[in-house]
């Protein structure tokens, strides 16, 4: 993907995904596609979101972690949050996404 | 310190990020904690989304959606969002305005996890984090005229500066 916020380790069948400076529903539109046909065709079944460079980020990135899972759910796979900052994690947490996704570090 | 901004640009998922630095930028000289530029500015992304999707039905970007290339460009240029933001000491207010579809139901629209769209994978949060981040926020609306949004944050609450 030449999107600069966009890049890819394929470790042991995970799927990285990592997350823009500031997640909106904009800048979602061509990680969401890129992911879909990760999941989809591909066979990536365990998703990593990568917050490292996050800061800010609207309810569209709970859409986004919510609609990864319900794909990745039915296929058996887990969605994985990693260098969320406390504030990314809040979010997610006050979302109610606690029981559906894993923190990693 | 007393200062006002008004912005008014084109209903395009693009121009979310606009809305939100424009912010950050009027923001500065009241000295606000990163925390607050944060909130403010997720705020502010929430209610600029809710005018371009829901209120003006724009669903996708403009590579999307084909308009670069004169699709959706015509009928964009008269979809436009009004960001009004004010502060007076400690005191922050912004106001996002479009002349969208309306909500016809607001008590519903602010329910968590109520959504209209998620085909759109809109989580039903929107409302909940303009709440959850700003200290005020109150949602006026017409069927077929438009759709206001009022937030406001005291940014003396946690630390931030007190302006005068």
């Amino acid at each position: 993907m030449e999107e600069n916020n966009i890049s890819q380790k394929e470790k042991e069948g995970f799927l990285l995904l990592h997350m823009p400076k500031e997640v909106d529903h904009c800048g979602l539109v061509s990680i969401r596609n890129y992911a879909d046909q990760k999941i989809m065709k591909e066979g990536f079944h365990d998703v990593i979101f990568d917050f490292q460079d996050t800061i800010v980020m609207d309810s569209s990135g709970i859409g986004m972690i919510l609609g990864r899972y319900r794909l990745v759910n039915v296929l058996g796979g887990d969605v994985y949050i990693i260098n969320a900052n406390e504030r990314i994690r809040k979010i997610i947490l006050a979302a109610g996404l606690g029981k559906i996704v894993r923190f990693m570090n | 310190m007393r200062n006002e901004m008004e912005l008014w640009f084109t209903a395009r998922a693009e121009n979310e990020r606009l809305a939100r630095m424009a912010v950050a930028a009027f923001l500065i000289e009241a000295d606000p904690t990163l925390e607050q530029i944060a909130d403010i500015k997720t705020a502010v992304s929430e209610a600029v989304t809710n005018a371009v999707i829901h209120a003006y039905g724009i669903l996708g970007t403009d590579s999307e959606d084909g308009s670069e290339d004169g699709g959706d460009a015509e009928k964009k240029e008269r979809k436009k969002i009004r960001m009004r933001c004010a502060i007076n000491g400690s005191d922050f207010t912004v106001a996002v305005e479009d002349d969208g579809c309306g909500i016809a139901d607001i008590a519903k629209a602010m329910e968590p996890l109520y959504t209209t769209r998620p085909d759109l994978e809109r989580s039903g949060m929107g409302f909940s984090f303009m709440e959850a981040f700003m200290d005020e926020l109150k949602v006026e609306s017409k069927v077929g005229e438009g759709t206001s949004v009022y937030m406001r944050k005291d940014l003396a609450y946690f630390g931030g500066s007190d302006g005068e």
